[in-house]
């Protein structure tokens, strides 16, 4: 089977810093994959780079078969629309909108009616047991849910790859281990792909396969075995 | 297209979210839009409203142009210009000819004699306590009210008045009219009050503009972060520009909205004020079709390059906000292209010319020249002063990193408080010009128009005026002399008692009986149209005084007792009777003063060498009242823009504060960087308000003069509004700012 | 822990037979290796004998199945015991993991990839682990946390190690 995104021999410096030294990067249609390193690794800008969010000094990414690093902005972004989902830390909810319209947002942005995508956000908001917390903020409910709401956002538009960089990070170990199960559970029902970037094993284990990036470089095991 | 639309009314969902933020920016920018477009509109309706003025005014002018119309069907009409409480009063005497006599425009039907048709503004002042003056100079009966047809506006002093003394006084103040509006008469420019009028305009809308941009930049920080947020989930570049459009938008409408309704208001109330002596009617007030869809244009214009240019030097990414750095320049040579094309428009002004447009269009150059040098001088400010405490260190370094920023509030009193000087100053010197006289040895009134030379009659007219407390009045009938070997004009002749020619010469002692001689008048002089009078032997040498002096090459004056027989009426050129006041004010005498001469004679006409009223009182007091409101908006700007950098720092703040920095120096650093760009804005305002200022004292013909207290009083206020904001905000906001708890945040 | 300590404590909450004994034990302790009857009641026997229980009831035929077992005095006493003292913690001292390493360093062999391998290793035990917690019960969930909150320790360690192989390969052929 062919891998759904390629990246291989990806560079990036900020200023003075090397992020990323020849990064590689193999993901297939549906598998969990987790990215872990210690902090300032360069496991991060890896993802970013990956999803298109940054632009790697040099190297190539390849999302099923187009060249993700000579696309436009527009493309870029309809490929975040639709193929994609993200999960950060925090701050990816808009804070201004409820749980329910942060999960229509995408479908929304895509131009499909506020009726219709309100009602895949609920119905997915159900799922993640979040149902009666449609009508709040962000600024009204806890870490873990708003992650969950993160995540009910991320998979709204059944995307075939969703990114998570440190979703748990700013969460204790059990909204963590919820987080985590809901979404790898989700990602799975839904056959999308994840990339998953943490600093933690037992995060990285809710991963079908890991790679390991030190000072800007990936090591795939299994890849070398 | 559909994904546009749902990208803007995302904006627009946006703009109703934020929490108190939020809301407040929306209020603001509503505020602030709704102000601009109701001034805009306001502004778009004066070239209708004086235009339907003016086309009434000369439907039912009473003119013939000079020419002498014969008898026909024709209407007796006599203008009696007078005034009440600085406003002017209009009578019409009229007796008709014939029954086809045209009737004039506004009433039924030809007031029978000694009733009179009036105006519902002069009802009004007629019924009105301490009305026995004004009542005084119109002796009729109210038969009726005028129609609008009849007046210029519904505050108009206006009586048409039925008098059957007329026909004895035709080319004595009354004549023929065939019809009403013949002859039109184009009221005169008056290039200050033009350019004054653009300048107020441009006072007050440029900070509304200012403000406007400030109230939408409120919250930017927030904003940016959001559409970071939608960046992530797919929003690309043009999306985030048109969900901030869009979300500008709802201030925008709603603004426009409440500017609409504003304007509405003020057009019902209009009919009810009266501004530069003038009032106009509610169905005159209505803008030129094209100039309001400019003005909403202009609105909607303005608040999108608002937003976009707030999100200038911004890169929305879907990992964050990226602020680039934007290296200032302080580049000098853009910066004065405004301003020197301002002077350079407004050069006329200096050399007398009348091209009033071009230096109004120069003055507003001028102002929102101001907008891009106010952050131009903050660094050399700020440079002036290198060393200094740690808190001058912070202000300053912050201040230098991004003046633009800095003066963003400030702007806007800036402009405001440089047009309002520049006014001020104007209308200080205007009003101090307005207290004397041309020349000092005038009287206060010249009342002529009496055809009665008799010493009796001049006795008659000086009883009849000092019948008014505190007025002195004397009376000189006045021959022209001419040289009958060349024909040329020579000088006068006045008859009058020893006071009356005390008032126009300096002529010692004097005695009834005594004569007085000016220049060189020879044996003889020769009045036109009258006999040679020969000049006594005993005639002293005199001195003309005042304005009599002007032209007069030689006179003669006698007392009633040396007059030479055969003057009477023939040659007569005037009887003057003049009128100093020994107690009170013009304002408070010229009713009585008026209503005597009318008594007198309803032709009478008396000129006040003195002004009764303040021609700019209105335009006072819509600059005092525009300017409070401006400066208090302005004072909201700022109040908000210091609230939102601190936000913005409150990070920052709360690191200085947990490595020991005091309170006090904090709070110090914060006030530094609010008070250095407000007094830089200052002087600036303070030197090119009082240049304006010139322009227009040389543009109203008033001897350049600059009042300290009218300079300095808006610069006072701005400064006191500037601490007492920033105190506001300060003084609440430091112990949440300045405790460390707020390192726990993110 | 002993069964006889596991089996007091699980009787002192009621008389139990010996089967239910078996079923709660293999429930609540025994994760990975279910008792063998032939456990249960030998181990019955042995506290029979030392009167820890007693046996209060006999049902049907009286074999082994149909006795009721009843915790005595002494018995609750001996389940107060245990639970008083506290588990030494384990010391870690004596690690195959670091002799593995150490042995790599001394015969020049890269302790580098000793250290990937095993990371390979714990991560794949990891991995199962996780996916054994998401589909069983809270019991097991905490049982496989414990196993998880070792590994991690050890992983932890290994990468800690990575950082200093240089380090110490100086100490060791020093």
């Amino acid at each position: 089977m062919n891998p759904l995104l390629i990246a291989e021999g990806l560079h990036k410096s900020y200023g003075p810093t090397t992020a990323l030294a020849g990064a590689d990067l193999v993901l297939h249609a549906g598998e969990i994959l987790s990215i872990m390193g210690p902090s300032g690794s360069g496991k991060s800008t890896l993802l970013h780079c990956a999803a298109g969010l940054t632009s790697p000094d040099s190297g190539h990414i390849t999302y099923d078969g187009r060249l993700l690093t000579e696309m436009s902005d527009v493309e870029r972004s309809a490929l975040r629309r639709r193929e994609f989902g993200f999960v950060f830390q925090f701050g990816q909810l808009v804070p201004e909108l409820t749980a329910l319209e942060n999960v229509a947002l995408p479908l929304r942005l895509d131009g499909i009616r506020k009726r219709a995508a309100e009602r895949r956000a609920t119905g997915l908001l159900d799922r993640l047991g979040l149902a009666g917390k449609a009508r709040s903020r962000p600024g009204e409910l806890s870490g873990g849910q708003q992650q969950r709401v993160a995540v009910a956002r991320a998979l709204i538009a059944e995307p075939k790859v969703l990114f998570a960089d440190e979703p748990t990070g700013a969460l204790d170990s059990v909204s963590g281990e919820q987080v985590m199960e809901m979404l790898t559970r989700s990602a799975r029902q839904s056959g999308a792909a994840v990339v998953l970037v943490t600093h933690d094993a037992r995060i990285a284990a809710y991963a079908d396969r890991g790679i390991v990036v030190r000072d800007g470089r990936s090591l795939d095991r299994a890849r070398a075995r | 297209m559909t994904r546009v639309l749902t990208e803007m009314l995302l904006g627009m969902r946006l703009a109703f979210a934020g929490g108190r933020r939020g809301r407040t920016r929306t209020a603001l920018s509503t505020g602030g839009v709704a102000l601009g477009t109701a001034v805009l509109l306001l502004s778009a309706s004066v070239p209708v409203m004086l235009d339907t003025r003016q086309a009434r005014i000369e439907a039912f002018g009473p003119f013939t142009g000079g020419v002498d119309v014969p008898a026909g069907d024709t209407l007796l009409v006599g203008v009696v210009e007078s005034s009440w409480h600085g406003s002017d009063l209009r009578g019409l005497l009229m007796w008709p000819e014939t029954e086809r006599a045209p009737v004039p425009p506004g009433i039924p039907a030809f007031p029978p004699d000694g009733r009179m048709y009036v105006s519902p503004a002069l009802r009004e002042a007629l019924a009105a306590p301490g009305s026995d003056r004004l009542r005084a100079q119109m002796p009729y009966e109210i038969a009726g009210t005028i129609g609008d047809a009849g007046l210029a506006g519904p505050q108009e002093l206006a009586y048409y008045a039925g008098n059957r003394t007329l026909p004895d006084r035709i080319g004595e103040g009354a004549y023929r009219l065939e019809r009403f509006g013949a002859y039109r008469v184009s009221e005169d420019d008056d290039t200050a009050t033009y350019v004054m009028l653009g300048l107020m305009v441009a006072t007050l809308l440029l900070p509304v503009a200012i403000f406007i941009g400030a109230s939408l930049r409120f919250g930017g920080d927030a904003r940016d972060r959001r559409l970071a947020a939608i960046r992530l989930v797919g929003g690309d570049n043009r999306a985030t520009l048109r969900i901030a459009v869009g979300e500008s938008l709802v201030p925008t409408a709603a603004g426009l909205l409440a500017g609409t309704v504003t304007y509405l208001l003020v057009r019902a109330m209009i009919g009810r004020l009266s501004l530069f002596d003038v009032s106009v009617f509610t169905s005159d007030v209505r803008p030129m079709p094209v100039l309001a869809a400019l003005s909403v244009a202009a609105v909607i214009i303005l608040a999108a390059a608002m937003t976009l240019l707030g999100l200038r030097g911004v890169a929305i990414e879907p990992l964050g906000v990226v602020r680039r750095t934007v290296l200032w320049r302080g580049r000098l040579w853009w910066r004065l292209i405004l301003p020197v094309l301002g002077l350079v428009l407004m050069y006329p002004a200096f050399t007398g010319g009348k091209a009033e447009t071009m230096v109004t269009i120069g003055v507003i150059a001028l102002l929102t020249g101001l907008i891009p040098l106010v952050p131009y001088l903050i660094p050399l400010v700020v440079g002036a002063v290198p060393g200094g405490p740690v808190s001058w260190q912070l202000a300053s370094r912050q201040l230098r990193q991004n003046p633009v920023a800095s003066t963003r509030a400030v702007t806007g009193i800036v402009v405001g408080v440089a047009g309002v000087i520049a006014l001020n100053a104007t209308f200080a010197t205007v009003d101090v010009q307005r207290k004397v006289h041309d020349d000092p040895a005038d009287a206060d009134y010249s009342i002529i128009g009496s055809t009665d030379p008799s010493p009796a009659a001049m006795k008659r007219l000086n009883a009849a005026f000092e019948r008014v407390d505190g007025v002195k009045a004397t009376t000189t009938a006045s021959y022209t002399l001419y040289d009958p070997a060349t024909d040329t004009y020579q000088g006068f002749l006045f008859v009058g008692d020893c006071e009356a020619l005390d008032g126009i010469a300096d002529i010692g002692r004097c005695a009834d009986g005594d004569a007085f001689v000016f220049g060189d008048t020879g044996r003889d002089v020769t009045v036109k149209d009258g006999p040679r009078v020969a000049v006594p032997a005993k005639a002293r040498p005199a001195v003309l005084t005042g304005s009599t002096a002007q032209n007069v090459f030689a006179a003669v004056l006698f007392t009633p007792a040396a007059a030479p027989e055969g003057l009477s009426r023939a040659g007569l050129d005037f009887v003057t009777t003049s009128i100093r006041l020994t107690s009170g004010t013009p304002a408070e005498k010229s009713g009585d003063i008026r209503a005597a001469a009318i008594s007198v004679d309803p032709f009478l006409q008396v000129t006040n060498l003195v002004s009764e009223a303040d021609r700019y009182g209105a335009m006072k007091t819509a600059l005092n009242i525009g300017s409070t409101i401006i400066l208090l908006l302005m004072g909201l700007g700022l109040l908000l823009d210091v609230a939102d950098r601190l936000h913005d720092r409150r990070r920052l703040l709360g690191v200085l504060a947990a490595i020991g920095a005091t309170r006090a120096t904090v709070l110090r650093s914060v006030m530094l960087q609010a008070l250095v760009p407000v007094v830089a804005g200052l002087a600036l305002a303070v030197a090119t308000g009082i240049g304006l200022g010139v322009v227009l004292m040389r543009l109203s013909e008033v001897p350049v003069r600059i009042d300290p207290v009218a300079v300095f009083s808006p610069v006072a206020a701005g400064a006191a509004l500037v601490l007492i904001c920033t105190v506001a905000i300060l003084l609440p906001a430091a112990r949440r700012v300045t405790s460390t708890e707020q390192l726990q945040h993110e | 822990m002993t069964i006889a300590t596991a089996f007091l404590a699980l009787l002192e909450s009621g008389p139990r037979h010996g089967y239910d004994l078996k079923q709660a034990y293999d429930q609540h302790f025994g994760v990975d290796r279910p008792l063998h009857y032939a456990q249960v009641y030998t181990t019955l026997a042995k506290l029979l004998r030392n009167g820890l229980v007693t046996v209060d009831g006999v049902e049907g035929d009286g074999g082994p199945d149909r006795k009721r077992y009843t915790v005595t005095e002494a018995g609750v006493t001996d389940v107060q015991r245990w639970l008083d003292e506290p588990e030494k913690p384990q010391q870690y001292l004596q690690s195959g993991l670091y002799a593995k390493v150490i042995g790599a360093l001394l015969t020049g062999r890269s302790a580098a990839a000793v250290l990937d391998a095993q990371r390979d290793e714990h991560l794949d035990a990891m991995r199962e682990l996780t996916r054994r917690k998401m589909d069983g019960d809270l019991a097991d969930r905490l049982i496989c946390d414990h196993a998880l909150f070792h590994l991690d320790a050890d992983l932890r360690w290994l990468e800690h190690t990575a950082d200093h192989l240089d380090e110490l390969a100086e100490q060791v052929r020093g």
